[in-house]
């Protein structure tokens, strides 16, 4: 008797797992196979890794399009982690969203291997796309073999965070957006130093931690690392000059906690916490609010030398190839590349950079130079084998300075060796 | 018709896992097979190459690093993680009270997941503010930088390792309780002191328990990814077989070469494995017969824990599912003894 009660028992449980395997099921293949459905819309995905308060953010934006549109509906596909491994496993299964966002350095891997398509044709004679009124640097890096792949909805400079109350305590003079990096480099040298007399550096001109990129240094010293046509220019004069400066603030003016010291307690913690008096962070930021009354803020651009530039962090809203109406689907990325622009700072636009101090009013202080930083900020060369090159000039080139186990010269040259052999020149 | 079912209906019962043996282990295999010979970005087709991803493997001087690093940790790590599992099973394995308390808290580190057990190594190992070298300081050496001194990453990942070695300590401290009282006390009637009794009764006892142990370790230790990928280490040190491998596959996207590797991988493994298996009849004993390979005598002896009488023809190898044909004869209640 009870034998057979349990039996049945364990029936019910096996048939009720079946029923929700096959309704999870047909879920999934519904959702998976209306393209174009309610109301004659075309369905769109758009893959992001905004997640938590973003996605509420971004979803707010969404709503607001779909209302808006008479030929799209846009589904929100959220993977706030692992974004690229995801996001590579679908495209390799045909299954990317239609429109995603792509940071800077994936943008010419995924238009050489055809994941992405060219925006080109969709976007000519749409009113509401000006090229011309997008900064170049941004523009640039969505270009592969002359044809543009994505459109920008972010561009964030690199610039140089100052906490005003250490500098003032130490009687040092504050940044200017004029300095050089011999300016730089004399403040920082200051404001590094014992405070508690313990006979170990506890306060610290700057952070450099593998942040910020080498570029930081190689670009405005006039230098490249790979110029435009592909080429690996990081071993000549302009660009060792550059790594010179970074391995004197590195290894001779010792200005900068260690590698592991940074890392370990993370450079904008060291930054936060007042242990540090130079920061180099993104325009966007929010020191000012993390921070609150602990001590006052300041940001100017980053030092220069032969010639003024920043890097910026730069991403793109791209479509797949395989979106079933490219047409639409292109109207579709550019009134939500446009609407990003209402949202997060910094607009890649020079007509939206107006708008910086509505989005974030806690910019207010700094909102010229921003604007400033903006003009001179710009991405990397990007090469297919972008996350390859980036290793091998961490792995050559910046962690043996940090380490300080080779000189700016020989650094310059292996990474060179190095970059070229992934390129095949 | 009935009696056609009645041949099948085994075969019927265990289908949903020959299915799934078929698709996802065996279609996936042979596949990794073809995806190692080509030059593949994962987006689109394969393009065969032939032998080109082997031949640049052993051309590529990060893939040469991470073997190097691999195989120094394994060698360093395995012996120690065993002779440290076998040391605190040793321990253990007194009746005092309290004594499950202990074991309990040994043990912990295999019930910890592995990604917070390495994000509290980072902080351990802290050369400012890490536990170690706070206790170095007290005695009054400052402790060397960690994780950020190429030449101190590995002995960090091989600390680490032994810190886990009371997962290992299970198998010896089940192993050690099997060791029938008798033995120890027939020794000690013939005058053994602990260490005769360790070197001649406990270690031979143990020694089936040592060598899976062993296996395993090798498997683990080539197989190396979770705390490597997470801290990491200077100089490319921390960078083990498995952490390049995934580096290539989902950071360069070079798949085909990251199958390739995860190929050679297969056969080092396997080559050790199989050394070890062969070598097993000169140290691993097991209960039941003393085996003097020259003479290919055998005798029973003690009462065998494997209950069978078969069992004795078996060797290390085949008990272990080398040969398979031998095992059909043994029923599972023997097997499992």
């Amino acid at each position: 008797m009870k034998k057979n009660f349990l039996k049945k028992l364990a029936a019910g449980f096996l048939t009720s797992i079946l029923l929700v395997g096959t309704i999870g099921c047909s879920n999934a293949s519904d959702s998976a196979n209306s393209n174009s459905s309610k109301n004659g819309k075309v369905e769109l995905k758009i893959g992001t890794w905004a997640g938590a308060q973003e996605l509420k953010e971004f979803q707010a934006i969404v709503d607001k399009l779909n209302k808006e549109s008479k030929d799209y509906h846009l589904t929100i596909q959220s993977i706030p982690a692992d974004y690229y491994k995801k996001i590579q496993t679908m495209a390799a299964a045909k299954q990317a969203p239609d429109l995603f966002w792509l940071s800077q350095e994936y943008i010419p891997m995924y238009a050489e291997l055809g994941v992405i398509a060219p925006l080109d044709d969709y976007i000519k004679g749409n009113p509401k796309v000006n090229l011309n009124d997008y900064f170049e640097g941004p523009l640039q890096v969505g270009k592969v073999n002359g044809k543009l792949y994505g459109l920008p909805w972010i561009n964030q400079p690199v610039m140089l965070y100052y906490n005003k109350t250490l500098f003032e305590k130490s009687g040092v003079e504050l940044p200017k957006p004029d300095w050089t990096w011999e300016d730089f480099e004399k403040a920082a040298k200051a404001l590094t130093k014992d405070t508690n007399h313990d006979g170990k550096v506890d306060q610290f001109g700057t952070v450099i931690d593998g942040w910020p990129p080498i570029a930081t240094w190689v670009w405005t010293y006039g230098g490249e690392i790979i110029d435009k046509n592909g080429k690996v220019r990081i071993d000549e004069p302009e660009a060792i000059e550059g790594i010179k400066m970074l391995n004197k603030l590195i290894n001779v003016d010792k200005v900068t906690p260690t590698k592991t010291q940074a890392q370990n307690t993370g450079g904008p913690e060291m930054f936060k916490t007042g242990k540090v008096a130079m920061f180099f962070g993104g325009a966007g930021d929010d020191f000012e609010k993390q921070v609150g009354n602990a001590f006052e803020i300041g940001m100017t651009k980053v030092p220069h030398a032969k010639t003024e530039a920043t890097f910026s962090w730069i991403a793109h809203t791209v479509m797949s190839n395989n979106t079933k109406n490219k047409k639409v689907a292109a109207e579709a990325l550019v009134d939500l590349t446009n609407a990003i622009h209402d949202w997060k700072i910094l607009p890649p636009t020079k007509s939206d950079l107006e708008k910086v101090e509505k989005i974030r009013p806690d910019k207010k202080y700094a909102v010229d130079i921003i604007k400033e930083s903006a003009k001179m900020a710009r991405g990397f060369n990007n090469q297919k084998q972008q996350n390859e090159l980036d290793n091998a000039i961490w792995q050559e080139l910046y962690e043996p300075i940090l380490l300080g186990k080779k000189s700016p010269e020989k650094a310059a040259k292996d990474a060179a060796e190095a970059l070229r052999k992934i390129l095949g020149q | 018709m009935k009696k056609l079912l009645k041949k099948y209906e085994g075969l019927l019962f265990i289908s949903p896992w020959i299915l799934g043996f078929f698709i996802f282990t065996l279609f996936p295999i042979s596949f990794a097979f073809y995806i190692g010979f080509t030059d593949w970005n994962s987006f689109t087709a394969p393009k065969f190459i032939g032998l080109d991803n082997y031949i640049n493997l052993f051309k590529d001087p990060n893939f040469l690093n991470s073997l190097k690093v691999t195989a120094l940790y394994a060698i360093f790590a395995i012996p120690l993680g065993i002779i440290s599992s076998l040391t605190i099973a040793a321990i253990v394995n007194v009746k005092v009270k309290g004594i499950y308390l202990f074991r309990t808290a040994l043990y912990l580190p295999a019930v910890v997941s592995g990604v917070s057990i390495a994000l509290l190594w980072r902080w351990i190992l802290d050369p400012d503010y890490g536990l170690i070298n706070l206790l170095l300081s007290y005695i009054g050496i400052s402790g060397p930088n960690w994780l950020g001194d190429p030449s101190w990453v590995l002995p960090s990942y091989v600390m680490m390792a032994i810190w886990g070695a009371g997962g290992g300590m299970l198998t010896y401290l089940a192993g050690l309780q099997d060791i029938p009282r008798s033995l120890y006390e027939s020794a000690e009637i013939d005058g053994a002191n602990w260490w005769h009794k360790f070197r001649h009764i406990t270690l031979p006892m143990l020694s089936p328990v040592i060598f899976y142990n062993l296996v395993m370790g090798i498997i683990g230790s080539f197989r190396k990814f979770n705390d490597a990928y997470i801290i990491g280490g200077a100089e490319n040190q921390g960078k083990f077989y498995m952490v390049y491998l995934y580096e290539n596959a989902f950071n360069f996207y070079k798949m085909g070469y990251a199958t390739a590797m995860a190929w050679v991988l297969f056969v080092i493994i396997l080559l050790l494995t199989l050394l070890v298996f062969k070598t097993s009849p000169l140290w691993v004993y097991y209960a039941g017969e003393i085996q003097s390979s020259k003479s290919k005598k055998k005798k029973t002896f003690e009462k065998n824990v494997f209950k069978g009488y078969e069992i004795n023809r078996l060797k290390g190898a085949e008990i272990n599912g080398l040969k398979g044909s031998e095992m059909n004869r043994l029923k599972g209640t023997e097997i499992n003894g």
